[in-house]
């Protein structure tokens, strides 16, 4: 009995455990799409989260920005309080020491005049100086030394249209309320200047010459200074970049910008060149130079077949030598090393492959995949017009930098990688000489010589116009790079 | 092999043409087992596009041990039990329905082809169909089928019975239709 119902499940395993339908047409495509649509939601659930990085990146650091000047602000605030008390006293007590020390001098019986602080007035070498024995005289290479705020003397210091820092006017910039911060207006002047006057503590046996001369570097340094020379600097910069490309056109159809999505892939590439940076003075900096880039993309999908019209592909190399590949950027035109034929597939997602050139065609099926793949490569001189700012000055710099630049092609290359092989079988045709192109970036620099800077910017370009005069699509090649670099201030 | 290797790594890493590719060289045989586990050919072309898609999510899963067709032929099946545990396609078979048969069966394998025992699995009730799928061809244990489908072993052992006794009736029917003269041994108990 058991054995009789054995017998019914053996035929219908045996009958059927192999059997094999042909399924419904379409269930491929069907599939595809479905694909399709993961990817897309995939893609933009990653697009989300680097948006939601990028937004937290950005408000951290616009908060420790916010943070760094808060602090500096509540750093100073008890140093405020503490050092209008000294003023008070030092005031009181360097008025009477200094009317008896000067009064040999011209103008030791004037009484104390208002004295303006302006902002952004220099304070310069005077020549009338040694005419005047209450009159500070700063060393011949102070000249033109910016100090971020002035002193409008009276009449009575100043001569030959030079202006004078006199004594008077150190006592009255001792009795002057020191500046939050170190933005000076007419009523405050910059704390370390402020704390440099208090601190000195004037008395009669006090040389003016001598504090002159400790006056003059101090007026140098970076954290009085609101206002810097300008300058220039020359660099040179190198960079791996990532490359990749944005394709579209109106109209196309979504599968087939899939499709070459897909199929196409980025490649790691590189840049370098020199650069020349001018600085008003400012924050602000302009630059240009000249780069070498290349950029490009990689084909996975490419097929290799005894001959046109064969229907059966395999691997390059094994008695396979002519391959096919679709990009969409545009015809690639062989030129034939080792490689008898160069052909673009026209394809459409889940239908056969149909494999073109000028002479003849074949209609194929998808069969095995070629262990090549195809590199094509665009070489362009870009010339930058960029505008740094600086965001942060410290020891390290931090810089934003944004600009555009014109790229022209010098070159055009199509390679096939076989592994740790290189052949070079052809060109892109119909790429545009002259594109241009948008910097976005964020700079460090460092100083490891009073001139000498080393720098680091990752940076991101994008590429205004289609590089690709015609094919399929608006191709707009795009780059992220790790520019680092050293530059010489002069 | 060695191709199918290369189809799964470009699967692995998502590449299109290689799930084309694997579906081409899978698509009929699992076609064929999800026509066996559903009531149409309709619900066999959703089973089969939900089945791929769940291995072209999860073929990471499979660690390149044992047979790929066994595996991926696992993940269609399961797709098609996934359907059956739906509270919607939930069916009662009354355990009052099984009789144990004492039905013959002879040699009608030579005169009955593939296509019609697909037909006759396609007919049973969902459940005897899935029980008999399960057991004859795929070679689960009553146990593993119960587990599977939330019954008891009982239940799928009756089950089991009334589809070969099903099978077996219809098989009975064709014979006696299209092979007069070579009379098997039938001892039938009652029809469908």
């Amino acid at each position: 009995m058991e054995k009789e119902k054995k017998h019914i499940d053996n035929l219908f395993s045996e009958q059927l455990s192999n059997y094999e339908a042909a399924p419904p047409s379409g269930s491929w495509s069907r599939i595809e799409n479905t694909l399709w649509e993961h990817r897309y939601h995939a893609f933009r659930r990653k697009v989300m989260r680097i948006a939601a990085v990028a937004i937290l990146f950005v408000g951290l650091a616009g908060g420790y920005l916010y943070y760094t000047i808060s602090q500096n602000v509540t750093d100073i605030s008890p140093a405020i309080a503490e050092q209008t008390n000294e003023v008070s006293t030092s005031a009181e007590l360097k008025s009477t020491n200094l009317t008896n020390t000067l009064s040999s001098g011209k103008n030791s019986s004037k009484e104390p005049v208002s004295y303006p602080i302006e902002e952004k007035t220099k304070i310069t070498e005077t020549t009338a100086s040694t005419a005047d024995n209450n009159a500070i005289t700063f060393p011949p290479d102070n000249a033109d030394v910016e100090t971020g705020f002035s002193i409008n003397t009276s009449s009575t210091a100043q001569e030959g249209g030079n202006e004078v820092l006199t004594f008077e006017s150190m006592e009255s910039i001792a009795a002057v309320p020191v500046s939050p911060t170190e933005n000076t207006n007419s009523k405050t002047v910059p704390k370390a200047i402020h704390s440099l006057f208090v601190a000195k503590k004037l008395n009669e046996k006090d040389n003016l010459n001598q504090f002159a001369n400790d006056f003059a570097p101090l007026a140098k340094d970076k954290s009085i200074s609101q206002e810097q020379e300008a300058e220039w600097m020359i660099g040179g910069q190198i960079a791996p970049l990532y490359s990749y490309r944005n394709i579209s056109r109106e109209g196309a159809v979504p599968a087939n910008t899939a499709w070459y999505n897909e199929i196409e892939t980025p490649l790691y590439t590189y840049a370098g060149g020199v650069n020349v940076n001018y600085s008003s003075g400012n924050r602000f900096r302009i630059r240009t130079g000249i780069y070498y880039l290349k950029l490009g993309q990689g084909i996975d999908d490419v097929r290799a077949y005894t001959a046109m019209g064969a229907d059966v592909y395999g691997d390059y190399k094994n008695s396979y030598t002519e391959i096919a590949v679709s990009n969409s950027v545009g015809k690639i035109t062989s030129k034939s090393s080792g490689i008898s034929e160069l052909s673009n597939l026209e394809t459409t997602p889940g239908s056969t492959l149909r494999v073109t050139n000028e002479v003849s065609s074949s209609l194929a099926t998808a069969g095995d995949i070629s262990n090549l793949k195809i590199e094509q490569t665009y070489e362009y001189l870009e010339v930058p017009l960029l505008v740094e700012y600086k965001i942060i000055d410290k020891t390290i710099d931090m810089l934003f930098i944004t600009g555009i630049s014109a790229n022209f092609l010098v070159g055009n290359q199509v390679s096939a990688v076989d592994g740790a092989e290189r052949f070079d079988i052809g060109t892109t045709e119909n790429l545009n000489t002259i594109n241009y192109s948008g910097t976005l970036g964020v700079g460090f620099a460092y100083n490891i010589a009073q001139q000498v800077s080393l720098s680091l910017e990752p940076n991101f370009r994008y590429y205004f116009n289609p590089i690709n005069a015609t094919g399929i699509f608006d191709h707009h090649p795009y780059a992220f790079g790790f520019s680092t670099g050293v530059n010489y201030t002069f | 092999m060695e191709n199918l290797e290369k189809i799964i790594k470009g699967c692995l890493a998502g590449k299109r043409i290689s799930q084309e590719a694997l579906y081409k060289e899978f698509s009929s045989k699992m076609y064929a087992v999800c026509l066996r586990y559903s009531g149409s050919e309709d619900e066999a072309a959703d089973n089969l596009h939900d089945g791929f898609i769940k291995i072209f999510q999860n073929i990471k899963q499979y660690k390149f041990k044992g047979s790929f067709e066994g595996w991926i032929r696992r993940v269609m099946v399961n797709v098609c039990l996934e359907k059956f545990r739906k509270p919607e396609n939930k069916f009662t078979v009354s355990s009052s329905e099984w009789t144990e048969t004492d039905a013959v069966f002879n040699n009608v394998a030579d005169f009955v082809s593939a296509n019609e025992l697909m037909e006759m699995i396609q007919k049973l009730p969902p459940r005897y169909k899935l029980v008999f799928n399960l057991y004859a061809i795929e070679g689960y244990t009553h146990q593993e089928i119960a587990v599977q489908l939330d019954i008891t072993e009982g239940t799928s052992k009756s089950n089991l019975s009334r589809a070969r006794t099903i099978l077996q009736e219809k098989l009975n029917e064709i014979y006696f239709s299209d092979k007069e003269g070579h009379l098997p041994v039938w001892k039938k108990k009652k029809s469908i």
